[in-house]
């Protein structure tokens, strides 16, 4: 039987909130685009110039389409097809994201990020983590766009190097922390080898095909490199699941 | 051979695109910009207010705090160096769409890049802020197609997979923590190895509440690379 909190998920409800965002989000494309054609022609470009851009962004789009669509299937098993729809029609749209912001929600509302684990106030909390991590984006670049390079100069004190260097540690304090709880913690607290399993097999395989598509000299490859990675490590850490019994 | 590449270039004065760009085409996008980004900021909060309204399911302040905590100690810094570094990419139209509906890097970048290129025109002029947008706009109809079919094709699938199968989604995040962590460790090992040092203590026997442990860890190896940066020590030899 279907849980209460996965009936509320993808209700009727909450797939006409999924319409109404990707809806905001085409509304928005649409008035672009009318105004870039109008001025695109007034500016001298060639009705077949716009219409050869358009073909070349739908072809280009379908590989990153792909790279969304399974990327999701996390989204939907964990959450629903409507709260994922929601999410990556016209949210953030990426799924590193939206699972930072689920795990987060998950974790205060003291539930877990499963379907078995999952409740209501779960759920409710995971959805506001998502629309308060999230809104500020949207701010940002609608309202404050004109202030924004003034914006650059602040924050990396004008050195680009420095701005990099602080991202890059700033990336390893957050995933670390995470890889601690999820990965390490359970192995030193409860002897669980199969998740610090996975993780290091999905740490070695990122490494490694990264290292690899630089390589081969093929940079498109990296666009995988998490899907490969993830699906490598879960499925180590399920064979250990189920060839070690605990 | 730039001529030929740049085949798309209008023959119109340069001050005369731009005046377009700036007194016409600017202040019109601007404006459907910001009406809709405001509506979005309200549309992102529905999902949270109709389990309210419908269901009557309220958190409470110090949970949603916590998660917001959380979660913006992560994302925080993302708000404001991703607009900034991608503006002058993306151009006006360009930034909306993409700040509204989001898969910037992975999405809007290349498609922006290969439309101006098949268009034959030059990345930062009046001609590629236009192409760059429709671009962006055609990039939006395809995401929202796949986006669409993808939450219906998984909803279906997902009931007919054995158990083997779904189980192993239950190591699906510290498995994709591990593979990020690897991601940024490639590009500073030195990082990677101070944020285990530091972290595995800190989540283990620290005994702080949880929600704290993100922000500890992320403004504590903020400021400590920005002090290491500035006596030159674990600085790359390229950004």
């Amino acid at each position: 039987m279907e849980p209460e909190w996965l009936k509320q998920a993808t209700g009727i409800g909450m797939w006409f909130i999924g319409f109404l965002t990707a809806g905001n989000a085409l509304l928005l494309t649409f008035l672009i685009y009318r105004r870039a054609h109008k001025f695109g022609l007034k500016m001298g470009l060639k009705t077949e110039a716009m219409r050869e851009s358009v073909k070349a962004a739908l072809i280009t789009s379908i590989g990153p389409c792909l790279g969304i669509f399974v990327g999701m299937t996390v989204l939907v098993i964990a959450l629903g097809g409507a709260v994922a729809f929601i999410r990556e029609s016209a949210g953030v749209g990426s799924i590193m994201f939206e699972l930072i912001a689920s795990r987060a929600g998950a974790e205060a509302a003291g539930v877990k990020l499963t379907r078995e684990g999952m409740n209501s106030t779960g759920l409710a909390t995971i959805l506001w983590a998502m629309a308060t991590g999230s809104v500020a984006w949207v701010l940002i670049g609608g309202v404050f766009t004109r202030w924004l390079p003034k914006m650059k100069d602040v924050m990396g004190q004008g050195n680009p190097q420095q701005m990099a260097v602080i991202s890059v540690a700033i990336m390893l304090a957050a995933f670390g922390r995470l890889l601690i709880s999820d990965g390490i913690k359970p192995l030193l607290l409860k002897g669980m080898v199969p998740p610090f399993a996975g993780a290091v097999v999905a740490l070695v395989v990122a490494i490694g095909w990264l290292i690899w598509s630089d390589k081969i000299k093929k940079p498109i490859m990296k666009e995988y490199f998490l899907l490969v990675a993830i699906v490598a490590g879960m499925a180590v850490a399920q064979i250990l699941r189920i060839a070690i019994p605990r | 051979m730039n001529e030929e590449k740049y085949h798309g270039m209008s023959p119109l004065p340069l001050e005369e695109k731009e005046a377009i760009i700036r007194n016409e085409y600017g202040p019109k996008v601007h404006l459907v910009g910001l009406l809709t980004s405001l509506g979005q900021a309200v549309i992102i909060f529905l999902p949270a207010l109709f389990i309210l309204v419908a269901y009557g399911v309220w958190p409470g302040w110090a949970t949603i705090g916590k998660a917001f905590a959380s979660t913006a100690a992560i994302a925080g810094p993302y708000w404001f160096i991703e607009p900034v570094s991608y503006f002058l990419i993306l151009g006006i139209g360009g930034t909306y769409i993409s700040f509204l509906a989001g898969n910037i890097s992975n999405m809007r970048l290349p498609v922006s890049a290969v439309s101006q290129e098949v268009a034959g025109v030059r990345e930062g002029s009046p001609e590629g802020e236009i192409i760059g947008a429709i671009g962006i706009v055609a990039s939006q109809w395809a995401l929202t197609i796949a986006t669409l079919a993808a939450a219906i094709v998984v909803t279906l699938v997902i009931g007919f997979l054995p158990k083997s199968v779904t189980g192993a989604f239950d190591f699906l995040l510290p498995c994709l923590w591990g593979a990020i962590f690897g991601q940024f460790a490639l590009r500073s090992p030195q990082y990677a190895i101070l944020a285990l040092i530091i972290g595995i203590p800190l989540v283990m026997w620290s005994g702080l509440p949880t929600w704290t442990l993100i922000p500890i860890m992320v403004f504590g190896l903020a400021i400590l690379s920005i002090f290491l940066f500035k006596r030159g020590i674990w600085v790359p030899k390229k950004a």
